[in-house]
């Protein structure tokens, strides 16, 4: 498990939450980690807010667009608490934009839209997430370097894995080769290295 | 058929029409189904016009953001006339927001996009339909409820299922598993149809 590594250049995720992003709304004054707005007890945002923004290579990453979106972290890891570039999920508590870092309470493999967390969170705290498009590490540094799969990826479209492997470093992770009946929520655009 | 239900708030749908809502347009003011716009012989906006809402689940179902879009009610079954909370399908006369409630109109089992029917209409007249994102049951009361599935669906994504049995109270309906690589995923259900 884990055994595999891309680099944030070579993915871009496939928004399939609900909603698109709204034009009208900037990104956040303070970023998308700032403390007024991310990992607060009481959101700031309405639960499914999307902006989207451009992300430039000339400061880090690739050029393309952007999606973050406004959640929950509704429970995670124990041993691999959240942390930058980890893969959550849908939690089983049904409610949209609660998402999970853990096995134990995501809908299962493969099963659920693809998120990633910006940077620790406490249980239960809203804030921000990478949802859709190009990694925006222009916009959050700590999301550009390796994402680790857990079997084999290859070029193209993925789904969501299951994240019952603790994750290296960046600690739980969640993408493999698509299978069966399943909609791809990451698109690969390099082979993953073992 | 139509053995397995699944709650308004517990699915939402990924959309799988042309077009991203425009922010310049605002639900119309009576609600989407006002006379003026809603069931009318004549357009009253562009057909493929999407407007983006979002719901609150103080109001009603869950807190998220839904899309609505404007068609064209083709053709619909002669039984199960339209009604809220009807699953409609693309019509086989290869026109893009031409909806169809009946099996022997649509393109096929699993082949098209899905939306919903607000209420009953008029064959050949235009009108709103929910076609993505959380069940916008404050916007629209008689979507919420229980809709039925055509088999066993499982959570997670699933794809439009054939409209040839009649539903029950509800209507026509098709959510079901994905049977093959044709399907169109369309929805994604955050719990198992019971």
């Amino acid at each position: 498990m884990a055994d595999v590594t891309v680099d944030s250049e070579g993915i871009y995720l496939c928004d399939l939450l609900p909603g698109y992003p709204d034009p009208r709304l900037s990104p956040p004054r303070g970023g998308f980690t700032g403390a007024d707005h991310h990992n607060v007890v009481a959101a700031a945002y309405g639960l499914g807010t999307k902006i989207q923004v451009r992300n430039h290579a000339s400061a880090a990453g690739v050029e393309g667009y952007s999606t973050f979106v406004y959640g929950k972290l509704e429970h995670q890891d124990t041993t691999n608490i959240l942390a930058p570039r980890h893969f959550l999920a849908h939690h089983t508590d049904c409610v949209p934009y609660d998402f999970t870092n853990d096995a134990g309470t995501d809908l299962g493999a493969g099963l659920s839209p693809l998120v990633v967390g910006l940077s620790a969170m406490t249980v239960d705290f809203f804030g921000w997430f990478w949802c859709g498009g190009v990694c925006p590490e222009e916009w959050v540094s700590a999301l550009g370097g390796v994402y680790y799969g857990a079997t084999a990826g290859a070029i193209g479209a993925c789904m969501g894995a299951d994240l019952t492997a603790p994750g290296l470093v960046p600690g739980e992770i969640g993408y493999q080769t698509r299978a069966g009946d399943t909609k791809p929520c990451v698109l690969m655009l390099s082979i993953a290295a073992a | 058929m139509a053995n397995v239900t699944i709650d308004s708030e517990l699915f939402y749908l990924l959309d799988t029409t042309p077009g991203v809502p425009d922010p310049r347009v605002s639900p119309p003011r009576d609600g989407f189904l006002g006379a003026d716009h809603h069931n009318v012989a004549a357009a009253a906006y562009p057909v493929g016009t999407k407007v983006q809402v979002r719901n609150h689940s103080a109001s009603a179902g869950v807190d998220g953001l839904s899309v609505f879009c404007y068609g064209k009610l083709e053709m619909q079954d002669t039984t199960n006339v339209l009604a809220a909370r009807h699953f409609c399908a693309q019509h086989t006369d290869a026109i893009p927001f031409d909806f169809t409630n009946e099996a022997a109109s649509d393109l096929g089992a699993g082949l098209s996009g899905l939306v919903v029917g607000l209420g009953a209409m008029t064959v050949d007249y235009f009108g709103w339909f929910w076609c993505a994102g959380v069940c916008p049951e404050e916007w629209v009361s008689g979507l919420g409820g229980v809709y039925y599935c055509s088999a066993a669906a499982g959570i997670g994504q699933n794809s439009f299922g054939d409209l040839e049995t009649p539903g029950t109270t509800a209507g026509e309906i098709g959510l079901k598993t994905p049977a093959g690589d044709t399907s169109v995923i369309c929805a994604i259900l955050n719990t198992a149809a019971a």
